[in-house]
């Protein structure tokens, strides 16, 4: 356990004191003790924090696009080297994606990957922990741990055991790439896949179209449009959103061209329909792109269960053109290519 | 935002029809040519191409309050573009099946092929989804409806 | 101020007895609460910790048309929605969410400017207040000069004791709420009210965070300029959870719904974590990163507003501590701001 909190650290320590990287994002205990935080180290003692343990839950990787976002000051040089990233096997996913479509060259990423043997839903260990009257003040010194079926928490030299299907996140019950895809360096040992199915979505499945769309409609009313699942998509990463565009006053002088350069999808009010026109939206955005690290799900503040969505179009993709996206570093892109002999179904 | 409150039994569906230029509207052209008779519902937009449609555009639609919205093309391989059908074939069917597990009937969107010489495909493809929609009544679930 | 005590099987009584009101009571939603409007007294959790979103929506929609309209060949036909606005209770708000909605009257209701809208509904809304005996992990509601049985803003106030309701009627508003009621509620004694004052003293031990906040708004202009504020917004992947979730945020945009024909005016919540919040017409953008987009929200709440309304922009209930995907802390940032080293002359 700290053994690979070791590693991590040594690893960021000497990357950034070599100045190998520009920075190196990775994640630090959050002040509730359970939680991890996403941050970025820039000097090597700011390293010393980092952490790898089950509450790791940040994908890293949607942190990259801050660098291509950023507007350099005037007169200022743009920092050449690559961005240090610590990834677990989902992450790594996502990376891969982002190196697929150009947005970054392979060179410009130095992936620290690490193997996962799931990490924890905060939230539900947060309830497991309350249940069991065990002290909040503990927190402090709290050190988790994955030991076969079981999720060890230590803290002041104490243990408890959590069974781990009652505190891990639902993605990694399904988690088919527990190990990195891509990585310059490894932690950890190879970790065995969970099978290759969809038992997640057999609720789902049974259910008539009207009664689907009655849970969807409940579902996307409560959304108050916060963005977060947007915001934190490893594979969102547009400088202008389609779905958010301030408002633009049209006239009857306004050209169709302008229109065209500003067609509004998406109203800005949450009501149910506007935000199932945003979901929808996003989901289809998403096709043949989404690398299934569940973080749209995690993020929702009104509890909607995006992974549904998500992991739905990743079934379609997969039963209909064999496609899954951040695997390796070639450039593919499941809609920008056709083949000859596609499926044809559905057309009149 | 639509004066669509007509009842079932005489129900009138409104359909956006998207059409690339040079089959499906072509073909539609045709089948005006040779005076096949065909149902007025179908609101035709012209795009250049079928790859042109955004899956947005349909949402868009049918926020607007469209009943049912058809996307036509060339037949694969006939793109004036050599291959941009191709795309739209993807795309589309990926689309209806999102629609689809929301819960939106499958039979509110319809995609086809039509090329330039087949008027009577063209109206044969527009009698069968306006029967379906018909059959569905009026859509008002992704309706924008004004708020209170 | 009357008291009066109700058993708790008479509770939803009380709440059918409520005529003439669209009637917010938490209710659940999946594992969270959420106000809503009652349908049935049944689905009143009144035992509920913390709505996920602040009630404060009653009052202020987030999605709130202000007029419909209609263009005729002779000019316009505006139908203003102000005329409709009904009348609401608000039934078992939090103290931090009834603090939060006298914050808003200082920005909504104040001086020159009175915003019509949420002027009529505040008139409308009679807040049912409902004391809090468990305050959550981050509530820190005590910190900044309220706490869990604070009566601040209530019209009426309830206390949850053993074996019923304490009910204190402290306005004329919550007088003309229980009117029709009044054959439920019994007359309290004592005993009831000293039991009162100890389940106040049991809370308010509960508390583990706090925030100290004497001082800070200096402290924080004069780092203005630091690179703590990157450090702390690090993190951030700017959604508005954070501004969105919280019951004093009260920015909104103004948006043009509708065709040639016809249409709506909408007024819908903003975020100032949203680029587009501070976009000029130019381009430019004066609040380019997260940096400073973070910043301006720990400044509006502890230093602006309390320069401006005396009155401090952060009512402690902990939510966009809770709710935050990153773990961004507001009492972590607030007291951190102490710690660092630079900009002290």
């Amino acid at each position: 356990m700290s053994a690979k909190n070791d590693q991590l650290r040594k690893i960021a320590r000497t990357l950034l004191a070599e100045g190998k990287v520009k920075y190196f994002l990775g994640n630090v205990r959050g002040a509730d003790g359970f939680s991890s935080k996403p941050t970025t180290a820039r000097t090597p003692e700011e390293a010393n924090e980092f952490v790898w343990d089950p509450s790791c839950v940040n994908n890293m990787a949607s942190y990259l696009h801050e660098d291509k976002k950023r507007v350099l000051k005037r007169g200022e040089e743009p920092d050449t080297r690559p961005i240090g990233i610590f990834v677990k096997g989902c992450d790594s996913r996502s990376v891969a994606l982002n190196i697929q479509e150009h947005i970054f060259e392979r060179e410009q990423i130095y992936i620290v990957g690490a193997t996962c043997e799931g990490v924890v839903d905060v939230p539900k260990l947060k309830k497991a922990w309350m249940k069991r009257g065990l002290p909040v003040a503990a927190t402090n010194t709290l050190q988790l741990s994955i030991n076969g079926d079981e999720v060890i928490a230590s803290f002041d030299g104490k243990q408890e055991k959590f069974a781990k299907d009652d505190v891990i996140m639902q993605r990694c019950k399904v988690c088919r790439y527990p190990n990195p895809v891509i990585y310059d360096e490894l932690i950890g040992e190879q970790v065995e896949p969970k099978p290759d199915a969809y038992p997640d979505l057999e609720e789902m499945e049974a259910m008539s179209p009207a009664e689907r769309w009655a849970f969807w409609t409940e579902q996307f009313s409560t959304c108050v449009r916060c963005l977060a699942c947007r915001n934190v998509c490893p594979a969102c990463y547009c400088r202008e959103c389609s779905v958010q565009r301030s408002n633009p006053a049209f006239g009857p002088r306004t050209t169709p061209t302008e229109k065209m350069a500003k067609a509004q999808f998406s109203n800005k009010t949450p009501t149910m329909e506007d935000n199932f026109n945003f979901h929808m939206s996003r989901m289809y955005h998403m096709t043949g792109r989404c690398t299934n690290c569940g973080e749209c799900n995690r993020v929702c503040p009104v509890g909607i269960p995006l992974r549904l969505l998500t992991r739905k179009m990743d079934k379609d993709v997969r039963e209909t053109y064999d496609h899954e996206s951040g695997l390796d570093t070639e450039p593919k892109n499941l809609l920008a290519e056709y083949d000859d002999d596609d499926p044809e179904g559905g057309f009149l | 935002m639509t004066d669509n409150n007509e009842n079932n039994e005489n129900f009138e569906p409104k359909i956006i029809a998207f059409l690339c230029t040079w089959c499906s509207y072509a073909g539609a052209d045709l089948a005006g040519s040779a005076r096949i008779q065909y149902p007025t519902n179908v609101k035709i937009i012209k795009v250049m191409c079928s790859s042109r449609i955004n899956p947005l555009f349909v949402l868009r639609a049918f926020r607007k309050g469209a009943d049912g919205v058809l996307v036509s093309g060339c037949h694969p391989g006939d793109c004036h573009y050599l291959t941009g059908n191709y795309f739209t074939r993807r795309r589309l069917i990926l689309f209806k099946k999102q629609l689809e597990w929301v819960g939106i009937d499958p039979n509110r969107f319809h995609m086809s092929w039509v090329s330039a010489s087949e008027g009577q495909g063209w109206a044969d493809v527009v009698n069968k989804v306006i029967d379906d929609v018909k059959e569905l009544g009026p859509q008002d679930e992704m309706r924008r409806k004004v708020v209170e | 101020m009357t008291t009066y005590k109700i058993s708790k099987d008479k509770m939803n009584e009380l709440l059918t007895s409520i005529k003439g009101y669209d009637v917010y009571v938490p209710t659940e939603m999946g594992d969270k609460f959420q106000f809503r409007v009652m349908k049935d007294a049944g689905d009143a959790k009144l035992g509920y910790s913390q709505s996920a979103k602040p009630p404060k929506d009653v009052i202020f929609p987030q999605n709130e048309v202000l007029m419909n309209y209609k263009i005729q060949p002779n000019g316009f036909d505006v139908e203003n929605s102000l005329d409709h606005i009904g009348k609401f209770v608000i039934f078992g708000i939090r103290n931090c969410d009834a603090r939060a909605l006298k914050y808003l009257d200082t920005q909504m209701l104040n001086g020159k400017y009175v915003d019509p809208y949420y002027a009529k509904r505040r008139e409308n809304t009679t807040v049912v207040g409902l004391a809090c005996n468990s305050p959550l992990y981050n509530c820190f509601c005590r910190s900044v000069g309220a706490g869990p049985h604070h009566k601040e803003g209530h019209d009426v106030h309830l206390t949850e004791l053993d074996d019923g309701y304490l009910v204190e009627v402290i306005t004329d508003k919550g007088k003309e709420l229980l009117a029709n009621s009044m054959s439920l509620l019994a007359g309290s004694s004592d005993a009831d009210t000293s039991k009162q004052a100890e389940l106040k003293q049991a809370c308010e031990a509960k508390f583990v965070r706090k925030i100290d906040v004497k001082g800070n708004d200096k402290r924080m202009l004069d780092i203005f300029e630091s690179d703590y504020w990157r450090d702390v917004s690090d993190g951030c992947i700017g959604c508005g959870i954070c501004t969105l979730l919280c019951p004093t945020c009260f920015c909104f945009d103004i948006q043009d719904i509708g065709s040639r024909k016809e249409g709506q005016r909408v007024r819908v919540w903003d975020s100032c974590q949203y680029p587009e919040y501070t976009m000029h017409a130019s381009s430019h953008n004066p609040r380019p990163g997260k940096k400073e987009r973070q910043r301006q929200r720990f400044f509006h709440k502890y230093v602006y507003s309390y320069k401006n309304n005396q009155m401090l922009g952060c009512v402690g209930c902990g939510r966009c501590i809770n709710q935050c995907p990153t773990q961004i802390d507001i009492i972590d940032v607030i007291e951190g701001v102490k710690n660092v080293k630079e900009g002290s002359e």
